[in-house]
């Protein structure tokens, strides 16, 4: 503390200026994780439920129907909510269904990563010396590859398909974890709670999980949920490419790769999937900063 | 700081073997190279004998060390699609790229540092929610997505800029506005919550205390200040630029490295997508590298922390 803040002579140099009105909603949104709860739970019921939601078969072509303007549009109606693609196949129906892939990627990338990262951060952070340093240099290689050039060259030589996309997805984004848990469990480990732990015989494998695992439980939260978004992102690059999830299972980034192709006769092909792999990602961003602001208030300032 | 200079660049050479060696072992996955070469008819012994040519009876690690070696002198094998050298192939594509993941560069920083300076002054404001908003929108549109929408509206729609391909600067606008969204967006975010740590500090307080204009204060005591984190991150976002460029320059058909990965991944070409990728990791590693060492020229404070 500096004694000009002792004095209240610190002062912002930028008046605050008074709230504007107009700007509530913005600061509601702010405050509150509704668009993210929204959104999510959206996806996460169409994943579930599927069959029960969508209007009609996704797979269904019917070439009479094909390129169908969205309901609001001219010449669009009530049958294709959000029209039809280039076979004739309902895009609604296409999007829940695609809602799967993108919550099973994610369910299954940012646990295992999570996991995976923590798990190593806890070691080199607690460890130290040699296993630190080896585990760390690791982490620096992952973090100075460029992730998605070696996807795109690692998924060109695998088995298009859901495991694959995971297995590359998560070798891409364990490190950060690593890093940030590696940073915590350095302070944690000379708490007097852990050094009495250790005092009275508990082994490693207990101080993880009782003294450390809830002390860095919070950073790793915040950094799953922020982590959706570039997980999100990642997969649907891949499929866009051909490289990841591809046809026939339905995914946003692959209609969105059949929808170009349309494009000048058919905007809603591509506006569509890519709007929603763009409202996950965004609600998962949304949420994950109001996730660090509700658990940690020191970080507010910066937000 | 001339050990810690040394201790960073053996970092970086470092970084780049094992790049040449992923990239090597990735190969390695895809199978036999040579099943790709011969045709379906081709005896046993003259894949035994095609082989032992080739020299993929080896052991790997020699194998490796070979690679390697003629990595180090720009050998990657001749293109499978064209018969000419890999690194040939890739190296007259360099060009384009270049100057695409340049222009991206130059349009992000345009936009975020003036956006961000403003927002962090104004904070609070309507200018300042829109760089928030644009912030957070920018971080989370796949650039696939920005790149398309961006064609249908600007081309399709309104005619005003070309669909693709390479030529004057109406060519290069929408791509590189594409390529640079996601920098733009993180380094607005990042400007503004440097600017705001700096304009509470002490000295610009002090500054605005003399007396001195509110420009001068700004622009002299706090951007300069508040630019040191905008730079460290900034190699980051190269990195994320130029890797992105293989979905970018893919969509607007402009024809550098990034679209020949593709291309090559898609007619199972490795000579040219080892060439492509090993040079690509590797000029990203020596961005971070010069990245740090700006960063050790404008904040004097590293060199005595870390020396």
């Amino acid at each position: 503390m500096s004694s000009t803040e002792v004095l209240g002579a610190r002062r912002p140099v930028v008046l605050r200026r008074a709230p504007s009105p107009w700007l509530a909603p913005w600061r509601f949104v702010r405050r509150y994780p509704l668009f993210p709860a929204i959104i999510w739970g959206a996806v996460i019921v169409f994943a579930i439920a599927s069959p029960l939601i969508a209007p009609a078969d996704p797979f269904r072509q019917v070439l009479t129907d094909r390129l169908q303007p969205p309901a609001w549009s001219e010449g669009g109606s009530m049958k294709h909510v959000l029209g039809t693609d280039h076979l004739g196949r309902d895009v609604f129906s296409r999007i829940v269904y695609g809602s799967r892939v993108t919550v099973t990627v994610v369910l299954l990338t940012v646990t295992a990563s999570a996991a995976t990262g923590t798990f190593v951060g806890m070691l080199a952070g607690y460890f130290g010396g040699t296993v630190d340093a080896l585990l760390m240099r690791a982490v620096d290689f992952q973090i100075a590859l460029p992730a998605l050039l070696f996807g795109v060259m690692l998924s060109s030589v695998l088995e298009p398909g859901l495991r694959n996309v995971v297995v590359i997805i998560v070798l891409f984004t364990w490190a950060s974890f690593a890093r940030l848990v590696r940073a915590e469990v350095l302070s944690l480990r000379e708490r007097d709670y852990v050094l009495l732990a250790r005092a009275a015989g508990a082994g490693w494998v207990r101080i993880f999980v009782k003294h450390l695992f809830p002390g860095v439980l919070n950073t790793v939260m915040v950094l799953a949920t922020l982590e959706v978004s570039v997980v999100i992102i990642f997969e649907s690059s891949l499929s866009f490419l051909g490289l990841g999830i591809v046809p026939p299972t339905v995914s946003w980034g692959a209609m969105l790769a059949e929808g170009r192709e349309y494009m000048s006769v058919a905007w809603w092909l591509v506006t569509i999937p890519g709007l929603a792999i763009f409202s996950v990602a965004l609600a998962g961003n949304l949420f994950g900063d109001w996730l660090r602001d509700t658990l940690d208030p020191h970080l507010r300032r910066s937000a | 700081m001339r050990r810690y200079l040394l201790l960073r660049l053996l970092q970086s050479l470092l970084t780049i073997l094992l790049v040449v060696m992923v990239v090597f072992l990735i190969a390695r996955i895809a199978g036999d190279p040579v099943t790709l070469l011969v045709t379906f008819d081709a005896s046993q012994s003259d894949i035994d004998r095609l082989k032992q040519e080739l020299g993929l009876a080896d052991p790997l690690p020699q194998q490796f060390v070979r690679f390697l070696t003629d990595a180090a002198r720009g050998d990657f094998g001749i293109s499978f699609r064209t018969n000419r050298p890999a690194m040939q192939e890739v190296l007259s594509r360099v060009p384009a790229s270049a100057q695409l993941a340049g222009f991206a560069l130059l349009i992000s920083l345009a936009i975020s540092i003036p956006l961000g300076v403003l927002a962090a002054v104004t904070r609070g404001s309507l200018v300042d929610v829109i760089a928030r908003f644009f912030a957070l929108v920018g971080q989370a549109a796949p650039n696939f997505w920005v790149g398309l929408m961006l064609i249908f509206l600007f081309s399709v729609r309104f005619g005003w800029f070309p669909t693709g391909g390479r030529g004057g600067l109406d060519h290069m606008f929408l791509p590189a506005l594409t390529l640079g969204t996601s920098a733009s967006a993180s380094l607005t975010r990042l400007t503004r919550s440097a600017m705001l740590d700096v304009i509470n500090s002490d000295f610009v307080t002090m500054a605005r205390a003399k007396g001195l204009p509110r420009r001068t204060v700004i622009f002299k005591h706090a951007l300069r200040n508040a630019l040191i984190p905008v730079v460290t991150i900034l190699g980051v976002r190269v990195g994320v630029l130029i890797s992105g460029s293989v979905i970018v320059e893919t969509i607007f058909a402009w024809p550098g490295v990034g679209r020949l990965i593709i291309q090559a991944i898609n007619v199972s070409d490795f000579p040219v997508v080892q060439a492509a990728i090993t040079l690509t990791a590797t000029s990203i590693v020596l961005a971070n590298f010069l990245t740090d060492i700006v960063y050790m020229f404008i904040d004097p404070r590293i060199r005595y922390v870390r020396s």
